[in-house]
């Protein structure tokens, strides 16, 4: 299991973005096929 | 070279004493953060401190526990239960998923004994969250004493123990109100001073003792403290309180609620495989998000891989799973 912590601080646009976009590199290093633009547009849409 | 321009002095050295009137302010603000009338004493040790201490001081022989087990806490509670001597029903539920009232209240129905339940708020390891208010309903209209861990849970999400019916709720500062590890608190109601009172094994004269606290501490007008506090840590959690009082409590736990909304919904898209552990977006945790690794990938591995492009990401590997049976 892979956890993001929203831990004071953590709890931003910019610390989700960051843990979303660092995750997708690490899947497409593994060679898997990713949408880090759609997962940062998805996650900007649900930011409420 | 005189003595004095020898001595170096450091940020975190040197300090004034913490004296009783500020550490009774820090309380009294804590309070606040939980809109509680309840006694609420400030524990000199991280939440495990009072959460033992508030199960070994409340239960007992004569005690049937309802522990519920949403992730790894709620087991640790029913050891410890056990180990006090209580009769203990265990009421476990799949880690990705919230116990229900409904589910509280069948126990209840089955074991009508039941005068005491503990529960976790929310649990970041696992990042599920759990209906307390719901719950507290139940609770309240059985009789019990109802036994809440809102380490994870306070400033990310409401923990209102008054408005719940709460008996003794314990909260932590180093999670979502990013403060010190160092020091905890538990709100403490009038009844669950009786319950311990009355309870031979209660630990006294004891670090897990509240009742301790209760007359040495409070009764006695909170002037003289029991033991000399942990400085720093108090003032850490001082500052936490006083940046949440300046941001607002409300506008904190929306950005907890907006980063792990935001967080779901992004996983869900971001494809390989790679999906929300929790599937219902209001049993999800405001604190943390917990996301299932893709099938044939090592979690750990990949946030090594994550970490290294950035090592102060809120990323972790491992938590909590659901015991494969």
């Amino acid at each position: 299991m892979i956890r993001v912590n929203h831990y004071g601080v953590d709890a931003t646009r910019g610390a989700v973005r960051a843990s979303l976009a660092a995750l997708g590199a690490a899947l497409r290093e593994k060679g898997l096929a990713v949408d880090v633009e759609g997962a940062l547009r998805a996650a900007e849409d649900a930011w409420r | 070279m005189s003595e004095e321009s020898t001595v170096v002095t450091h940020p975190f050295l040197d300090l004034a004493p913490l004296g009783a009137a500020q550490f009774a302010s820090i309380e009294d603000r804590v309070a606040r953060l939980l809109r509680t009338e309840q006694d609420v004493v400030i524990m000199q040790g991280e939440a495990l401190l009072p959460l033992e201490g508030a199960i070994r001081s409340a239960a007992g022989p004569g005690t049937t526990a309802l522990n519920v087990i949403t992730g790894p806490y709620g087991q640790t509670f029913g050891n410890w239960l056990r180990d006090c001597g209580a009769t203990v029903i265990d009421l476990a539920v799949p880690f990705h998923t919230a116990v229900t009232a409904e589910q509280i209240s069948a126990a209840f129905e089955e074991h009508p004994s039941i005068d005491f339940v503990s529960l976790v708020h929310a649990e970041a390891a696992t990042g599920n969250t759990n209906p307390v208010a719901e719950i507290g309903e139940v609770v309240r209209r059985q009789g019990a004493l109802f036994y809440l861990d809102a380490v994870a849970s306070v400033g990310a999400e409401p923990v209102l123990p008054d408005a719940w019916g709460v008996d003794l709720c314990v909260i932590g500062a180093q999670k979502a109100m990013g403060g010190p590890a160092g020091v905890s608190a538990v709100s403490v109601s009038e009844r669950a001073w009786t319950r311990m009172a009355a309870n031979p094994r209660a630990p006294r004269r004891s670090y897990l003792s509240l009742l301790d606290w209760k007359e040495r501490w409070i009764d006695g007008g909170r002037k003289a403290l029991l033991h000399a506090p942990a400085q720093l840590e108090m003032l850490a959690l001082e500052a936490c309180v006083e940046r949440i009082e300046a941001d607002g409590l409300n506008a904190v736990m929306g950005r907890h609620r907006a980063a792990a909304a935001a967080t779901r919904a992004g996983a869900r898209v971001l494809g390989a495989g790679l999906e929300p552990y929790v599937y219902e977006d209001r049993e999800a945790a405001p604190v943390a998000t917990t996301l299932r690794s893709p099938s044939g990938l090592v979690a750990s591995e990949l946030v090594a891989r994550a970490l290294a492009s950035d090592p102060a990401l809120p990323l972790a590997a491992g938590g909590a799973r659901w015991p494969r049976r």
